[in-house]
């Protein structure tokens, strides 16, 4: 998943961009206001972490401009003010949660892992079709209740495909949403990752879980009997 | 810019609405004077021509000897008689042929004489040659010797010199009065305004004797007018006062609970405390640190009861509140319920409100299963009208202990236990600032069940 952070306290942007990469995130970084809208506008974001006190351009009106250019994903704030009015001005203006500073590093990574399966439509922390169980807050893939071992790629592509179930994510898309920067990546990898997976998943090919749709992409198929989407 | 600075001060406005008045009032009474006295003044004249005719009709002897009017000297008027008198008399037949003149008018070039019709009586002021005379005409008819009807103009003219004196000396006088009756009225005026508009000047003064420390309140008794408006600058005065004083306890609570877990910190390193501890430690006294700055500053932000609060109504407040801590807590996917009815109002500061309903609601939110419901109405308790607001969940509840500890009174919120404790104190702070009651208890749906009494 790609996150975009909005932070103009450079010590605590660090902190955050190195956390969020370590626990598996491709993350874009913006010190201003006007910066974090062209990153919010022209990048493939997946959630975003805004910061309220911007210079250039405030975080309210920063969260007001992506919500009015249409881009739905999740947003979280971070505050140093924590009078209720500004909570409830922040989450009017389009956030979806907010936090308040100083925290807790754990509760951000719990919150955004929240804020992003509820935006797949999950409304429980763990993914499930199937046999297949993923367990977003300790990224653990079980299939039938059999841990399985997966590198940080297959995780990622896995994880992204569960959030869009039924949905057809093409090669570029899996590519932009998992790496930070992709100019060198060809699409042939996403193909060796997908492969594995259905390897790992569905070693003796019984329920095909990730289809393939020529020319267009992949597709995570929902199992309707056992899905615990909403 | 005098303009500007007469009409900035009060007194200066009532002077100069009071002056123009008195101006207008007295200018016009003069102009009614003065034309009152000429109209008397005309009179007399009138009068006095109207009698030196009727003078001259009695001596005038239609029927002498000649055919011609004549008038025997010794009765006549004697100023008729003297050269450059000022007053004057012609006779002329209907035939505009002078029939006698009076010796006043010898060396005289007046040229008054008109005829005019029988019976009929004319009074003009008229300026002849730079002179200014009064001219009464009258016309007659007699009967000469030979019973033949003559038509007569009898003409009589006085100047006007004494008139125009006379009026003159009015005149003066009438300036002298009238300006020293606007300067004595004007005099009064500024002694009544002084005498009556001392109690704004008391007022001002007592106000820079406060600001300047020497004085606490305004301490004067007022006129009926002024008393309510000193009346509010005293509870003005006074909630800035406590305000202030709120500020300086929470900043003094502040930097006094701060020194426990600072003092554990620098223990950590001057004691040499075990290496493995220390982050929890750590941890532990930051957190501590932090929820002593929240409550802190909120209690030194709480405004607490104003005397010119607006009413704020708490439905659209509630509504707000719902959808951001529908948006947290999406997940528990929580029944709202809500019975507030359409006269709830608070009487304060809208900010403290929010912080109010927001602690309570998102303490209910963070403990419920599934439901919180909120109630609001106006009641009264004993004899005191004001605002009810219950909030109840349907979570685990407040242990009794917590319960007792969270209502004592002076409580210090700086325990490092989550749950109820740091909202529930701000609750406790807000309602107190407000002189209202806060109730805790249990829910008939099995949680917490939260009452919270602010007055009118």
């Amino acid at each position: 998943m790609r996150v975009l952070i909005v932070e103009d306290e450079s010590t605590l942007r660090q902190q955050l961009a190195t956390h969020l990469r370590k626990s598996g995130y491709a993350v874009d970084v913006a010190t201003d206001g006007k910066e974090g809208l062209y990153y919010g506008k022209e990048y493939p974001v997946d959630i975003a972490v805004i910061d309220l006190g911007l210079p250039v351009l405030s975080g309210l009106e920063l969260i007001r401009q992506l919500r009015a250019a249409g881009k739905k994903y999740p947003i979280l704030i971070l505050t140093a003010r924590e009078k209720w009015q500004d909570k409830v001005e922040g989450l009017e203006a389009g956030a979806d949660d907010y936090l308040v500073k100083p925290f807790h590093l754990e509760e951000l990574m719990a919150r955004l892992a929240a804020l992003i399966r509820r935006a797949g439509g999950w409304a429980q922390a763990l993914l499930h079709s199937g046999p297949i169980v993923l367990d977003m807050r300790t990224q653990l893939v079980t299939v039938s209740g059999d841990a399985i071992e997966l590198t940080a790629f297959e995780y990622k592509v896995l994880e992204y495909l569960m959030l869009h179930p039924g949905q057809v994510v093409s090669k570029s898309t899996l590519t932009e949403h998992i790496y930070e920067q992709d100019f060198d990546k060809d699409s042939n990898v996403i193909e060796v990752f997908v492969a594995r997976l259905r390897k790992k998943l569905d070693p003796d090919n019984q329920f095909s879980p990730i289809e393939t749709l020529r020319g267009r992409g992949y597709r995570f198929a929902i199992d309707n009997e056992k899905s615990a989407k909403e | 810019m005098v303009y500007e600075m007469v009409m900035s001060s009060l007194r200066g406005r009532l002077l100069i609405s009071a002056s123009l008045c008195s101006f207008i009032f007295l200018g016009l009474t003069g102009i009614t004077l003065y034309q009152a006295y000429q109209q008397t003044l005309l009179h007399a004249q009138k009068a006095h021509l109207r009698a030196i005719i009727n003078d001259l009709l009695r001596v005038a002897d239609p029927q002498s000897s000649n055919n011609i009017l004549s008038f025997p000297g010794e009765k006549i008027e004697h100023r008729l008689m003297a050269p450059g008198s000022g007053l004057y008399a012609s006779v002329i037949s209907e035939d505009n042929r002078l029939v006698w003149q009076s010796p006043s008018l010898i060396g005289q070039k007046l040229d008054f004489v008109k005829t005019i019709p029988a019976g009929q009586v004319e009074f003009k002021k008229i300026k002849e040659n730079g002179v200014g005379l009064f001219v009464m005409r009258m016309g007659v008819i007699w009967e000469d010797n030979q019973d033949k009807e003559r038509g007569y103009t009898f003409n009589i003219a006085q100047s006007t010199n004494l008139y125009e004196q006379q009026v003159r000396e009015f005149l003066q006088d009438l300036w002298l009065g009238l300006t020293s009756m606007v300067i004595i009225f004007l005099l009064l005026q500024w002694a009544i305004l002084h005498w009556g508009l001392s109690p704004l000047r008391r007022v001002a003064q007592e106000l820079r004797k406060i600001e300047s420390g020497e004085k606490d309140f305004l301490e004067g008794s007022y006129p009926h007018e002024l008393a309510g408006l000193t009346k509010n600058l005293n509870v003005l005065i006074n909630h800035e006062r406590l305000r202030q004083k709120r500020y300086k306890n929470a900043m003094a609570d502040l930097a006094h609970s701060f020194k426990t877990p600072l003092s554990v910190l620098r223990g950590c390193v001057e004691q040499q405390v075990d290496l493995n501890k220390i982050p929890a430690l750590v941890k532990e006294q930051v957190d501590r640190l932090n929820q002593i700055v929240s409550y802190q500053l909120q209690r030194a932000a709480t405004s607490g009861k104003a005397t010119f609060s607006k009413p704020v109504p708490i439905m659209p407040m509630v509504k707000k509140i719902y959808s951001a801590l529908d948006k947290v807590y999406a997940d528990k996917r929580i029944d709202f319920q809500m019975d507030v009815s359409e006269s709830s109002f608070f009487y304060g500061e809208e900010g403290d409100l929010f912080e109010l309903l927001g602690n309570l609601l998102d303490n209910a939110c963070k403990w419920c299963q599934k439901t919180v419901v909120l109630r609001a109405f106006m009641c009264k308790e004993v004899d005191v009208a004001g605002l009810a607001l219950i909030i109840s969940d349907d979570g685990p509840g407040i242990p009794a202990l917590e319960i007792s500890r969270i209502l004592k009174r002076g409580e210090r919120a700086d325990s490092t236990k989550a749950g109820h404790g740091i909202g529930l104190a701000v609750v406790k702070e807000i309602v107190d600032a407000y002189n209202g009651k806060l109730t805790l208890g249990q829910s008939s749906i099995g949680g917490a069940k939260i009452g919270v009494f602010l007055q009118e």
